[in-house]
């Protein structure tokens, strides 16, 4: 009997964890979705307005600025990125 | 279904396809092999979702018929059966018994029903290239794919046909490869652009043999399918846009320096300086570092803890003296599958990125980004 209710026990702890996962499953795709939101929004404005420092200095601090994959983290330097910012700068002088 | 054939044949037909076998537990009925008996030929199919893959073999065929037996058991049982005649027979969907000498072994099955069925290519362009040289173009490029699943289109292999020219091109963002070949094909559209997983292109050169022999290539909307001979190899294609790879490379009328080295001596140099790198800290790279001056070619690579190398090679040097510093795997990798005695290597200043190709012609281009090293 005590095996049974202990099973009962561990049965209930699952599903609440399962519906724990599920609301963090859905925080995360709000997340993701609003990040999306924001980086393409970020993306936008840079390219508008505030010009060809600001990317490079984004790069520099580790972003990517090409379109594929625009302000996400960056580990190595990036062959798009880079040909992107070249492409920009031509009228800004070598990078 | 009853059947009599050589063990090498089975073998073969499971060898073929057990990469299509799925290892996930989602599907059960994905980690099994359908065997259809028909017409004297024994088809083998597997599919994991991604591939399938099918293969004939000739058979004596005494009962017709088909079912789904478990891949990994199957494999490992068909080549462990000693040589000579076997017996496959089965009476319903419960399972297979295999008689080989005075001996018996039963495997549980499943219902070919319950098998998917093959996907239907709806058919762009269809063309033909030697086995051997579409072998060669994958290795060339299979090289620079990511590995990284979050960003798929980067794990693709871009297939690009233009009239009779096939281009095949892979960039992990740090390096690029292309590789350009011709194809016997036709097609209405002006240019066909998809994007192949590289775990398929790898899978189909494994597969494909070093002979002229030619391989049919049909690329679909969704699908592609490779075809030699008895086999038939299918693949789901990556959604969506690769990025514009030839504004990445640099314009050869900006090149500052183009060295002409030996690809035997650059690479022996390169796996003793790649030597550099302490295994603890395998996400650091070997950085090598290049000097190309008077027609010399100086090679260091530094590791504080291990020790240092330098080494110098005899080049042609066209343009200004250059130092550069690269990741020495991407370099290997590089020297590796560039199949030339001699490469060039032309260079648009330190940061930018260096291209190495063949001297004799411009098929196959490998682009690596430097390493700053301020």
């Amino acid at each position: 009997m005590e095996l049974s209710q202990a099973l009962r026990e561990m049965e209930e702890k699952v599903e609440e964890i399962l519906a724990e996962i599920q609301t963090l499953r859905r925080h995360v795709h709000q997340l993701e979705e609003q990040n999306e939101y924001l980086r393409a929004r970020l993306y936008a404005e840079k390219i508008q307005g505030e010009g060809f420092e600001n990317l490079v200095r984004l790069y520099d601090e580790g972003y990517h600025v090409c379109p594929v994959h625009f302000a996400r983290a960056r580990k190595e330097d990036c062959l798009f990125c880079m040909s992107f910012l070249s492409k920009e700068n031509k009228e800004h002088g070598e990078v | 279904m009853h059947i009599s054939c050589n063990k090498d044949e089975l073998v073969y037909g499971v060898q073929v396809v057990s990469r299509a076998v799925s290892n996930k537990n989602t599907q059960p009925i994905l980690s099994g092999i359908l065997l259809t008996a028909e017409n004297n030929k024994l088809t083998f199919c597997a599919t994991d979702s991604e591939i399938a893959v099918e293969c004939a073999v000739d058979v004596e065929v005494i009962e017709a018929g088909s079912l789904v037996v478990p891949g990994r058991y199957f494999t490992e049982m068909v080549k462990r059966l000693p040589s000579g005649e076997i017996n496959l027979k089965s009476e319903d969907n419960l399972g297979l018994t295999i008689t080989y000498d005075q001996s018996e072994f039963f495997i549980n099955g499943f219902s070919a029903d319950e098998f998917p069925s093959l996907p239907e290519i709806d058919e762009n362009v269809q063309g033909r290239i030697s086995q051997g040289l579409l072998k060669k173009i994958i290795r060339q490029t299979s090289i620079a794919a990511s590995n990284d699943e979050s960003r798929p289109i980067f794990t693709g292999t871009l297939m690009e046909i233009i009239d009779d020219r096939i281009t095949l091109v892979t960039t992990d963002t740090h390096r690029l490869s292309v590789r350009k070949a011709f194809w016997q094909g036709n097609t209405d559209e002006e240019k066909i652009s998809v994007i192949i997983p590289t775990k398929t292109m790898v899978e189909i050169s494994r597969i494909i043999s070093d002979e002229e022999e030619p391989i049919t290539v049909i690329v679909g909307n969704n699908q592609v399918c490779f075809n030699i001979g008895t086999i038939t190899f299918f693949s789901r294609l990556i959604e969506g846009q690769y990025p514009s790879y030839r504004h990445v490379i640099p314009d050869s009328s900006r090149c500052r320096s183009k060295v002409r080295i030996k690809t035997k001596r650059l690479l022996e140099a390169t796996e003793r300086a790649s030597l550099l790198v302490r295994d603890e800290l395998k996400e650091k790279v070997s950085l090598i570092k290049l000097n190309a001056q008077d027609d010399v070619l100086k090679i260091t690579s530094y590791a504080p803890e291990i020790g240092k190398i330098y080494e110098e090679m005899n080049i042609f040097l066209e343009g200004e003296p250059m130092e550069i510093s690269f990741n020495s795997r991407y370099l290997l990798d590089a020297l590796k599958s560039v199949d030339s005695e001699e490469i060039y290597m032309e260079l648009t200043g330190s940061l930018s990125p260096g291209i190495i190709r063949p001297v004799e012609n411009d098929d196959y281009i490998y682009l690596i980004l430097p390493v700053r090293t301020d």
